[in-house]
């Protein structure tokens, strides 16, 4: 069976940065942010708006725009099943912790209780709202008036690949319709969280997202934009300590070569060089978003499917889209012109 | 709805109530109770000072792992919770370890949220401020600067199911599911799933959190889940006088296994996984739907997809946190979704004992459920005094019955509801 994609949306980075993080470990990131369209009417409200990341913002933008292009009924928007996959959950702890650092600057004496207490005063009454590791999931189903099956993967880009996975496995199980919703937040919790596990000393990261439509059935009146036909991941489990990283792509990648092989994984230039070297011995046509945007992390499969999309648009009929994650994981996905 | 069958085979926890999934069930029969203050942080100034606390020594199962594990563990509670809840797991389960094949074996975590350890760093903290460096930054990137994937602070969360996954040669998959207090309720239920659509023939379904450190316990204070810590007793579950959760932190796992894994082996399971129900509000985030629509659709879609009956339900293990919002609306929902059955069924909350370990609140309550099974006890809401309705059978004191079918539920933050259904095997 094949799954059909009927519509996506997505939003990516329009301004880029390159922030000095550290003075004593020598660490730079270029970062990508978006722009919020504060304009939209599906722009959420302030009193939600206070406690959500920029990139869970704007999924509640995009998200809204394609259910309503879908002309799926009301019924049927509520039993869709809806998958997400996200970065780091967090986006500038400095902004949430402001204050409390601020005590801790002008802290005089021991830590005593009086300490403590100007500590615990200061600190963020809405911090646990702030740092809730299913909010995107939950505004997404808030503001769009997704009821289904659901969870949130996370928080390498391996997550957004086990999202549409579980996707396609609920249209298999009788599901007419399930979403997938990935984004990524470049904020200082992610770059160190990336940057440290990898221990790249200049990298780079954007924030961006992408929402995938998926349906078992055609929908009258519209053709869906393509089939997923294959998905593959590496079967080993890998190594926490291992800081090196090993290229087994060629493993996943079918007989049949694809008119385009669209690919992701690294955060810095060196490790982008690699894979790009890698890859041209075993495909004649490779495509990467890194160019432009660095890593996008948990959005960065579906960003890939939304790209290679536009190729089918453009005569293509075959891409294959494949990642590794930060811990080394490779996953391929195939897509088809339906 | 699953068409094949998914066993329990074994299970482990480390709990606030419990060293260990054996001594769980005396824990229960005993009406131990986890609260209490905090040892491990330093209270002093803030209006939370209990919790349910782990407070035996976890180091002892993983003195032989390297020293950057020991180091993580040292600043991240859940990573050491999980390291030690597979040391302790290891003699007994080696030999079925071993029997797993790395291609069809997988792992789903469910993980609370990253919580930056303030209190264990103050000193570097205040040097760096004074220094006019960003304190924070400059501290994780020092902290982390190792030859090795793994962060001493803010690891990806999936760091939790690779390290089990590199210890049970587990390869088809290493997922974490991040949905607050349902985390590790949902792990178990897709890790049932992972089976069912024959992704795995073995799934380890776990989950790991601890809200017992300052950030967290300040945070959730301020929202009003924790209450102020001005009474002997503070967690009481479907009590009219309730007034918030019990803090809390656990680590376990339960290994799930296809038929023909457990055909294969000879292996006689404890429990079968009948099936699930997994809703969202699309309400908001702070709160739950008044009507509770969604909680009821979870509760019936679980019972349905289990193809059992109202009557054959034996037991409910409330998620029944102690808030407000939660315990009312819960037996609302459970009477909406059954009928005049929910008022007969056996109803209780163990949170009062063991805390509310969020992310890792499903697992634990899964594990004890199998004890309660295991040993035919109905525990009771140990601090209830005055039902908030006297119409349901809120267990008052543990009963000794049978427990063939029961459900397990947990809700979380932000409109997330998911219902478990599990049948004894070991009657």
């Amino acid at each position: 069976m094949s799954f059909n994609l009927i519509g996506h949306s997505s939003f990516v980075a329009d301004e880029f940065n390159e922030i000095i993080l550290t003075q004593d470990q020598n660490k730079k990131v270029v970062s990508g942010t978006i722009s919020l369209d504060k304009n939209s009417k599906y722009f959420p409200l302030r009193s939600d708006e206070k406690v959500m990341r920029d990139d869970v913002k704007m999924s509640v933008v995009t998200i809204q725009k394609l259910l309503k292009d879908s002309h799926l009924s009301k019924k049927d928007i509520e039993k869709i099943s809806l998958y997400v996959a996200n970065g780091a959950f967090i986006q500038y702890f400095q902004k949430h912790m402001s204050r409390v650092l601020r005590v801790y600057k002008d802290l005089k004496g021991v830590m005593g209780e009086l300490n403590r207490k100007k500590i615990y005063r200061a600190s963020p009454p809405l911090l646990a709202l702030e740092t809730l590791t299913n909010s995107n999931m939950s505004f997404i189903s808030q503001y769009g008036g997704i009821k289904g099956n659901n969870t949130t993967y996370g928080n390498t880009s391996i997550g957004a690949y086990y999202a549409i996975q579980r996707a396609c496995k609920d249209l298999l199980n009788g599901h007419e319709n399930a979403m997938v919703c990935a984004s990524n937040s470049s904020g200082t919790y992610s770059q160190i969280m990336i940057g440290s596990a990898m221990n790249s000393s200049f990298f780079k990261e954007s924030s961006a997202g992408a929402n995938l439509l998926f349906s078992s059935k055609n929908i009258e009146n519209k053709i869906p934009i393509c089939k997923i036909t294959n998905m593959n991941n590496c079967k080993i489990p890998p190594n926490i300590y291992q800081n090196s990283i090993e290229r087994n792509w060629s493993k996943l990648l079918d007989e049949n070569q694809s008119d385009k092989l669209i690919f992701s994984g690294a955060i810095d230039d060196e490790t982008f060089e690699k894979d790009f070297s890698y890859l041209t011995k075993i495909h004649s046509n490779i495509f990467s978003l890194y160019t432009k945007y660095g890593s996008l992390g948990a959005s960065s499969i579906p960003l890939g499917i939304i790209e290679g999309i536009k190729n089918i648009q453009g005569g293509s009929d075959v891409i294959d889209i494949i990642d590794r994650d930060l811990y080394g994981r490779e996953s391929l996905i195939r897509i088809e012109r339906c | 709805m699953l068409n094949k069958k998914v066993y329990i085979i074994d299970y482990e926890v480390l709990s606030p109530i419990a060293e260990g999934a054996s001594n769980l069930i005396s824990s229960i029969e005993n009406n131990f109770c986890a609260e209490g203050f905090v040892n491990r942080v330093d209270t002093a100034g803030i209006p939370f000072k209990k919790a349910a606390e782990i407070k035996y020594d976890l180091k002892k199962y993983y003195h032989d792992e390297p020293q950057s594990l020991k180091d993580s563990c040292f600043s991240d509670r859940k990573l050491e919770l999980t390291v030690a809840c597979y040391g302790k797991a290891k003699t007994r389960m080696e030999k079925l370890f071993s029997l797993f094949e790395s291609e069809r074996t997988g792992v789903i975590m469910g993980v609370g949220a990253d919580v930056i350890p303030l209190e264990l760093y103050e000193e570097e903290i205040i040097s760096y401020a004074s220094k006019n460096l960003d304190p924070l930054i400059e501290l994780e990137f020092k902290i982390n600067n190792n030859d090795t994937r793994l962060n001493v602070v803010n690891n990806p969360y999936d760091i939790h199911s690779l390290y089990l996954a590199q210890k049970m040669n587990a390869g088809a998959f290493q997922r974490s599911t991040l949905t607050a207090c349902v985390s590790s309720t949902q792990a178990v239920a897709f890790a049932a799933d992972a089976i069912n659509d024959n992704e795995a023939d073995v799934v380890i379904a776990g989950g790991t959190d601890s809200l017992v450190n300052l950030v967290a316990m300040s945070s959730f204070g301020k929202l009003g889940v924790i209450p102020e810590s001005r009474e002997a007793i503070n967690c009481r579950p479907f009590d009219i006088n309730r007034n918030g959760a019990l803090a809390g932190e656990c680590a376990g796992f339960i290994i799930m296994a296809s038929e023909k894994f457990v055909e294969k082996h000879n292996i006689k399971p404890v429990a079968e996984f009948m099936g699930y129900g997994n809703t969202l509000d699309a309400y908001k985030i702070t709160a739950p739907e008044p009507e509770g629509n969604s909680i009821t659709l979870a509760i019936k879609n679980a019972v349905e997809n289990s193809g059992i009956e109202f009557d054959q339900i034996d037991y409910i293990n409330a998620h029944g946190t102690g808030t407000k919002h939660n315990d009312h609306l819960e037996l609302k929902c459970i009477e909406k979704a059954l009928g005049e059955r929910a008022r007969s069924i056996p109803i209780s909350s163990t949170k009062d004992r063991h805390g509310h370990a969020i992310a890792a609140a499903g697992i634990q309550e899964v594990c004890l459920l199998i004890e309660l099974m295991k040993n035919n006890t109905i525990p009771a809401n140990l601090n209830l005094l005055s039902p908030c309705n006297s119409d349901f059978n809120l267990v008052r004191e543990n009963l000794k019955s049978p427990i063939e079918f029961a459900l397990t539920n947990n809700f979380s933050f932000g409109g997330v509801n998911t219902v478990l259904v599990l049948k004894n095997e070991m009657i």
